[in-house]
């Protein structure tokens, strides 16, 4: 079984009864549209492999791209052990409210809408943290920021849960599954700093409502999976799948070459644009005097002045 | 159960309202457009006394008709405004309109665009943004047709038209067969030429970016949609629940790959419709619902930023 997509380049060469992929969000949806890797990426679901799901929002899709293929849920567990409420203190009311924000989605340089919404510092969740570190913050806080707005993994918003923190979450992929608005957390939307802020002070002022988010939250936790149940469930699957034959159907790649061709389309349309807008920036004027004085500049400076300007940009040529 | 009116021109709303009870809403919709009679409307929310009034565009309502109603009141504002300091003309003087909303006569007011929300609060008080839902007897079912319906696929635009856009439509109408509805359909009507369509295209009306809410209508009747740049995305991701282009001749690449093979992008189509559950009237309209009658039962009547 394949784990990644990359994975998959290589899931032929093991001599096998059957070949799947494991699936616990679709991994072209966290690439850009100039990322070519996302092209390989996408293919990887119309190989002729079985699919595990960690999700039924993943199987339901997947259901409809490649109808032919079996697909089987299986949730991820959460190690309770380190996941949980204990030692965990409420904090009385009329005291801030605590916030932890989970950015870890957000790639380096983009915009956060949770810290757009903060009007205070807040402690954040990091790739760096050890799940006994994540677990302390989660259980340091009322709330966590989880704003994804490609809504891959569940598995943030389960650990909240679990230590009894309330996710605000977008809709969509594996939040929007686990969280039921206003039930077991909030599900704010796309975009929305006011909106997100509103939540914020909507909790803040309310902890009544807060509590019983919280205490919905722990029966979610309490319901799902931990690591031993969650591998017994994928040792059924795999037995199913070993089982029962794969619908013949899914043997062939039928797919493979038109998604090929449409992303190889959307990549090439995305070139155009690229050299359409280089080509205007060449012949917009902004260019040309730029253009023009780094001709003087080069003309008229001596060389160790020029050598302490290359300097200053990192030694880059300015064209 | 409560009782919603929803309160706006039927030909552009009434796509945007909930129309079947569910979720706890039992609603209503009430025809009004801007320069209609204060007195009929206030008539008819009489006769309906709901429990909650919805009006698309705040501004049409003229000052006070909502004064007294035993209804929580919640205004949509559904157009474009400004981001910037100096705005397109269309930008600025749709602020002006706004601007001539009775506040007052609101509990919350909301925006489709958040990303103007802060220049709309200037104006007006802005509790939230969200996009327009869409109202589910467009709804085509999800997975929906294997393939187009016709080869070659049949491709709608569905707006008036503008300098702007017919830059972007004029060589597709020259190559192509587009379907181009100016405007006016609605309702049944409108159903029936939704289900005739296989694409849908979506151009801005000026030079700034926006989010037309009719994006979201053809992801849910099934459509493979092909746009420029959303500003805001509401969460759609282009290339994966839309073809995104930026300029006539993208367009016109992507319309020519899809008379080669009708079916190449139809993972895309796949994902957009099922994006556009987020957007279904009976899912969005009870979650607002309640969530308007808490915050005013936490924080007070009258709208507030």
């Amino acid at each position: 079984m394949a784990t990644t997509w990359q994975a998959t380049a290589h899931v032929f060469d093991v001599q096998a009864t059957r070949h799947a992929l494991l699936i616990d969000e679709f991994a072209h949806h966290r690439l850009t549209r100039w990322q070519p890797d996302r092209i390989a990426a996408a293919l990887a679901y119309d190989l002729p492999l079985d699919f595990v799901c960690r999700g039924r929002w993943i199987a339901d899709h997947l259901a409809e791209l490649r109808p032919d293929a079996r697909a089987f849920v299986v949730e991820d567990g959460v190690d309770k052990t380190i996941f949980n409420a204990e030692g965990r203190e409420e904090q009385a009311p009329g005291t801030p409210l605590r916030i932890v924000v989970d950015d870890r989605h957000v790639p380096a340089g983009n915009e956060s809408l949770a810290r757009a919404a903060l009007d205070r510092d807040a402690p954040e969740i990091t790739h760096a943290d050890d799940p006994r570190a994540r677990a302390q913050k989660l259980r340091d806080a009322d709330v966590v920021l989880h704003l994804d707005e490609v809504g891959g993994l569940a598995a943030p918003v389960l650990e909240a849960l679990h230590c009894g923190a309330v996710p605000i979450v977008l809709p969509g992929g594996g939040a929007g599954q686990v969280v039921e608005h206003d039930v077991n957390g909030i599900v704010a939307e796309a975009d929305d700093v006011r909106g997100v802020a509103h939540w914020l002070k909507a909790l803040e002022t309310d902890r009544e409502r807060l509590r019983r988010l919280r205490d919905a939250g722990a029966q979610t936790a309490a319901a799902w999976p931990d690591p031993a149940a969650a591998q017994q469930a994928l040792d059924a699957a795999l037995e199913q799948m070993v089982a029962e034959e794969p619908p013949p159907a899914s043997r062939w790649p039928s797919r493979l070459m038109s998604d090929a061709m449409a992303a190889a389309t959307l990549f090439t349309i995305e070139h155009i644009e690229l050299e359409t807008a280089f080509n205007r920036i060449e012949k917009g004027e902004p260019y040309r005097i730029g253009l023009w004085l780094l001709q003087r500049w080069r003309a008229l400076m001596p060389e160790p002045i020029r050598r302490i300007g290359r300097s200053i940009i990192g030694g880059k040529s300015l064209q | 159960v409560t009782r919603v009116a929803f309160v706006g021109q039927a030909t552009f709303f009434a796509a945007c309202a909930q129309h079947v009870p569910a979720g706890g809403i039992e609603p209503a919709f009430v025809d009004h457009r801007g320069g209609g009679d204060s007195g009929t409307l206030r008539r008819n929310l009489d006769r309906l006394d709901p429990d909650v009034v919805v009006v698309f565009r705040p501004e049409t309502v003229a000052p006070g008709t909502l004064n007294g109603l035993r209804a929580t009141t919640l205004g949509y504002n559904t157009e474009p405004l400004p981001r910037t300091p100096e705005p397109h003309d269309d930008l600025a003087f749709r602020l002006t309109e706004l601007a001539t909303t009775d506040a007052g006569q609101y509990d919350r007011i909301i925006t489709f665009d958040p990303l103007s929300a802060r220049v709309a609060a200037t104006v007006v008080p802005i509790w939230r943004g969200l996009p327009l839902p869409v109202d589910d007897r467009f709804y085509a079912p999800l997975g929906g047709r294997a393939e187009f319906a016709h080869h070659p696929p049949r491709i709608a635009f569905v707006a008036w038209s503008t300098p702007y856009r017919e830059r972007f439509l004029i060589d597709v109408k020259h190559h192509f067969d587009l379907l181009h509805v100016a405007g006016g359909l609605h309702g049944d009507q409108l159903r029936t030429f939704l289900d005739r369509v296989d694409v849908a295209l979506n151009v801005h009306g000026f030079e700034y970016p926006t989010f037309e809410n009719r994006v979201c209508l053809h992801l849910a009747a099934g459509h493979l949609v092909l746009s420029q740049p959303l500003s805001p995305t509401h969460g759609l991701e282009p290339d994966i629940d839309f073809l995104q282009f930026e300029s006539p001749g993208s367009l016109i690449q992507i319309i020519r790959s899809l008379h080669a093979q009708p079916d190449l992008h139809r993972a895309v189509r796949l994902r957009g419709r099922r994006k556009a559950e987020l957007f279904r009237a009976s899912r969005v309209w009870p979650r607002v619902i309640r969530d308007l009658q808490a915050d005013v039962a936490a924080f007070g009547p009258r709208a507030r930023s």
